[in-house]
């Protein structure tokens, strides 16, 4: 399993850093915008950076960032909100 | 008559103030504004809708405050602000962008417009124009922004909310400041828990009555007054608020309608509503433009990049005028009063905001039908969005950028319109709206307009079974001739947002996606009306 950002649910812009990276995402669940935490943008700007990210790849980034809680949970919200894609 | 403005300045301009005299049209409402003191001449148009502000206290309002509170005030405005010492001129328009000013600086003059083709007619004289590309992709995706940008580079628009301020030494420097305040007005709206949507219903209503009390209230007596109505629920609440504050006999109804807008104005609803509150209704067949059948090589003009006046608003408009009206009410960005949950988000975010509405919109459109992949990439690129500038509105871009472009064709035909939902006050009581499980937010307006049965017809809570989408496709069907001609000297080709052959075998194919899909048919008209523009007006450069 392969993990990669859905560029039509979120941009990374300049002024990103302006707002504290803070921002939104489009959730295709709801099908409205969602706030995206500024954990949360580091998570996904590191998956968009790589392109596609394997679990291993992934549990790194949860080891060097043990400040995001509940990892894994995070994972699957992302996922279920088509925000990250999920590859097989 | 019109209610155009035009204004030319010439440089060097001296300090006593004399060419801002007497620039302004009157057009009854909003006011025309002129008012001096030692430090500061202010002219214009201003008409404020709350009460600690008075169109007699302008320029001390400003002097004392800047224009600051004015601009996150409901008041409709623009202000030209000349300060003699420090030799300033500074442009603000009202946050609803109520005024279009379009503007460009070019051999030692600055010149100001609300009527985009006449500003651009001026500025051809002498120097080639330059399409603006980011101007130019939004145009064809129809989701505007707030932007600085128009279609042509050297012609610049004040943006909603801001102030344009330049120094008379050197006004080709000029500097744009938003001066809208989000997190200000985020921070002042009341939370106010309610515990059914019957209760908010109530409430609602009494505050659209109220601000449309406080439009009416300004309108000159003897000034004629019309109300678009159709059969849907922004405009008829309107008609019904404005009935009440100002009486049944104080104004009339138009209504367009045609039997190919399927729902969206069935002609027999509106007459049952009128019939309901005793209102009086004139309406015009609209069945003839939506055909598309008309000769639009010749009735298309080089003017008017988006071809609005062959459309069907102006049998619309042509009605009005036939009835002396002067001021006319209506129901835009009605709809976006009904989905205020989350507005924080897309107030503060307005960039990625809109980014997602163009990656919407180009699904919709059938991206790979019509774009070339370069062209697709040309949409997305974020560097499109890095680029903008960033100005903010409380009230929804799409019923800002809807009011604006209707306002340009209401000014042409001497007319003002009106749109009670632009303002903030009924966006912070609109937040409050409780949600109902199980309903997305833009389901929550039906469900919010089912308690008010006693305003509303009973035919007008039946689903809607079309909309006047469809009659997109009679283009396709009857301008080929035309369609063709413009893709074969195509612009966007030359710069690869399309490739004219792909588009010719979606013409050629009747089992295509642009006979089958609406959405695909309006952005092959809109394309086809862009390109033809920058054909006609010579624009082969983009920048």
């Amino acid at each position: 399993m392969t993990y990669s950002v859905n560029k039509d649910a979120i941009i990374f812009l300049d002024i990103d850093k302006e707002n504290s990276y803070h921002t939104i995402a489009y959730d295709y669940k709801s099908e409205d915008v969602v706030a995206i935490r500024p954990l949360e943008y580091r998570l996904l700007k590191y998956v968009f950076e790589n392109k596609f990210v394997d679990e291993n790849q992934l549990q790194e980034f949860s080891v060097n960032n043990p400040d995001i809680d509940e990892f894994g949970e995070l994972i699957s919200k992302l996922v279920g909100k088509n925000i990250l894609l999920a590859n097989e | 008559m019109n209610n155009d403005f035009y204004i030319k300045f010439n440089l060097p301009i001296d300090n006593t103030g004399l060419p801002f005299r007497g620039l302004f049209p009157d057009i009854k409402v909003p006011f025309r504004i002129e008012q001096e003191n030692a430090r500061y001449l202010l002219t214009g148009y201003f008409v404020s809708y709350e009460d600690w502000l008075h169109e007699n206290d302008l320029l001390s309002e400003i002097q004392t405050n800047g224009l600051r509170r004015i601009v996150n005030s409901n008041s409709e405005f623009i202000l030209f602000l000349f300060d003699k010492q420090r030799r300033i001129l500074s442009v603000c328009v009202d946050q609803f962008f109520s005024f279009a000013c379009y503007f460009s600086v070019f051999n030692d003059s600055i010149v100001f417009s609300s009527n985009f083709s006449k500003l651009k007619n001026e500025v051809m004289v002498g120097q080639r124009l330059v399409g603006d590309l980011d101007g130019l992709l939004t145009g064809i995706l129809w989701t505007w922004h707030m932007t600085e940008k128009t279609l042509i580079k050297q012609i610049r628009v004040v943006p909603a909310g801001s102030v344009v301020e330049f120094n008379l030494e050197d006004p080709s420097s000029y500097q744009i400041k938003s001066l809208v305040d989000v997190d200000g007005y985020l921070n002042s709206i009341e939370d106010v828990k309610y515990d059914s949507l019957k209760d908010f219903a109530s409430d609602w209503v009494k505050a659209v009555t109220e601000i449309v009390r406080r439009r009416w209230s300004k309108i000159p007596k003897g000034v004629n007054i019309g109300c678009d109505i159709s059969s849907g629920f922004d405009c008829t609440l309107i008609a019904y608020c404005l009935s009440n504050v100002a009486g049944p006999n104080a104004f009339t109804c138009y209504s367009r309608y045609s039997d190919l807008m399927k729902d969206e104005t069935n002609i027999e609803v509106v007459r049952k509503f009128v019939d309901r509150h005793d209102l009086r209704l004139k309406s015009i067949d609209a069945t003839k433009p939506l055909l598309r059948d008309t000769n639009y090589s010749e009735e298309w003009s080089i003017d008017d990049p988006y071809q609005v006046t062959t459309h069907e608003q102006q049998i619309y408009l042509g009605l009005l005028k036939e009835n002396g009206v002067r001021v006319g009410f209506g129901g835009e960005g009605g709809d976006e009063a009904y989905m205020l949950k989350g507005m924080d988000l897309f107030l503060r975010f307005g960039k990625q905001y809109n980014y997602f509405m163009e990656v919407d919109i180009l699904k919709k459109y059938g991206a790979k039908a019509l774009f070339t992949p370069r062209g697709i990439d040309m949409f997305l690129d974020w560097d499109r969005y890095n680029m903008r500038k960033f100005y903010p509105t409380i009230v929804s871009e799409s019923g800002v950028f809807g009011t604006s472009c209707s306002q340009e064709q209401y000014n042409a035909h001497g007319l003002r319109l009106m749109n009670p939902f632009l303002d903030t006050r009924l966006m912070a009581l609109g937040k409050n709206m409780p949600e109902v499980p199980g309903k997305k937010k833009w389901e929550l307006k039906l469900e919010l307009m089912k308690g008010l049965k006693d305003i509303f017809v009973e035919e007008m809570f039946i689903p809607k079974k079309g909309s006047p989408e469809h009659t997109y496709v009679n283009f396709v069907l009857n301008q080929r001739p035309l369609i063709d001609s413009v893709l074969n000297s195509s612009i966007l080709a030359g710069i690869g947002v399309i490739d004219p052959k792909q588009i010719a075998s979606l013409l050629d194919d009747p089992t295509s996606e642009l006979y089958k899909e609406p959405n695909v048919a309006i952005g092959l008209e809109t394309l086809i009306k862009l390109d033809w523009f920058f054909q006609k007006n010579d624009i082969h450069s983009f920048g």
